[in-house]
């Protein structure tokens, strides 16, 4: 039987009509999740902007799920880098996740998988936290 | 008069429409371009490119193309600068053009930046250059119709 996801603080943000949505989950190992919906661009990254800034602040092992990202333009790469590099300064760090295959082409073209790593599943996630 | 366009000439169809450079602008052209995708039954692969390309040539206008650029990225140039798209589909290219009237910028000529420094020495900027130049075919830049025109095209 699959387990059942566990998790400590769960907040859902609508934070525009069609550009994204945001899911935050606090789960028990001490990773935070953050799954991601719909379009990464100018709007998008304006949307969520103040969110990741927060995250960045407060968390220490973030993993953002790009599953449902169907599209990221520079401005949202730039939020995805500025929140790591917060997580970064202070001894924290931020893995993507099974990001859709043009949305990885992005991240691979611009060269972000050389500075915020890729993973297909939790476990790789939570492997690279315990290092 | 609706400034939408359709034109058929020599098996190509041609798209024009007039739009404003602000963020209600972008999202509008965007979903423009995906009408006509649809409606030409383009691959996905050429439709996120044609939308990476509309989408940071567009943020490069709303953000960069007024008299003073803005780092703020809420802020638009008052009143908001003329954009002009066209989109040309064929039997193997398909050939969007975006023209402006803002501050002259040379897009094919411009700094474009990848990621390949540590992070702490990252900063941002120059990564919708280095986007439009991967995902287009050819870009090509000149001062005419509203002022910059660039074109970019993709294979099919």
């Amino acid at each position: 039987m699959k387990p059942c996801a566990r998790f400590q603080r769960r907040v859902v943000c609508n934070v525009a009509d069609d550009a994204m949505s945001l899911d935050i989950v606090d789960m028990d190992s001490g990773i935070t999740n953050v799954l991601l919906s719909g379009r990464m661009d100018l709007q998008g990254a304006l949307a969520v902007d103040k969110q990741f800034s927060a995250i960045a602040d407060e968390k220490k092992k973030v993993v953002i799920d790009l599953s449902k990202v169907t599209f990221l333009a520079s401005l949202g790469i730039r939020t995805l880098i500025m929140s790591c590099k917060t997580l970064a300064s202070k001894g924290g760090d931020m893995v993507l996740l099974n990001p859709q295959p043009n949305v990885e082409k992005v991240l691979r073209t611009s060269g972000v998988d050389t500075v915020i790593k890729i993973v297909r599943d939790m476990n790789t996630a939570a492997a690279i936290f315990s290092r | 008069m609706s400034a939408v366009h359709k034109q058929h000439a020599h098996h190509s169809n041609i798209w024009r429409r007039a739009f404003v450079g602000t963020m209600e602008g972008i999202s509008a052209a965007a979903h423009w371009v995906d009408t006509i995708a649809a409606d030409q039954q383009l691959p996905e692969q050429i439709l996120f490119a044609l939308q990476v390309c509309l989408e940071e040539l567009l943020t490069n206008i709303v953000r960069h193309g007024g008299t003073e650029s803005s780092g703020d990225l809420s802020v638009v140039p008052i009143p908001p600068l003329n954009v002009e798209i066209s989109i040309s589909t064929g039997a193997q290219r398909v050939s969007m053009t975006v023209e402006d009237d803002g501050k002259p910028f040379d897009v094919v000529n411009a700094p474009a930046h990848r990621i390949d420094q540590p992070l702490s020495a990252i900063e941002p900027g120059g990564l919708g250059i280095q986007l439009i130049r991967n995902f287009a075919s050819s870009i090509k830049y000149e001062q005419a119709g509203l002022g910059n025109r660039v074109v970019v095209e993709f294979l099919l």
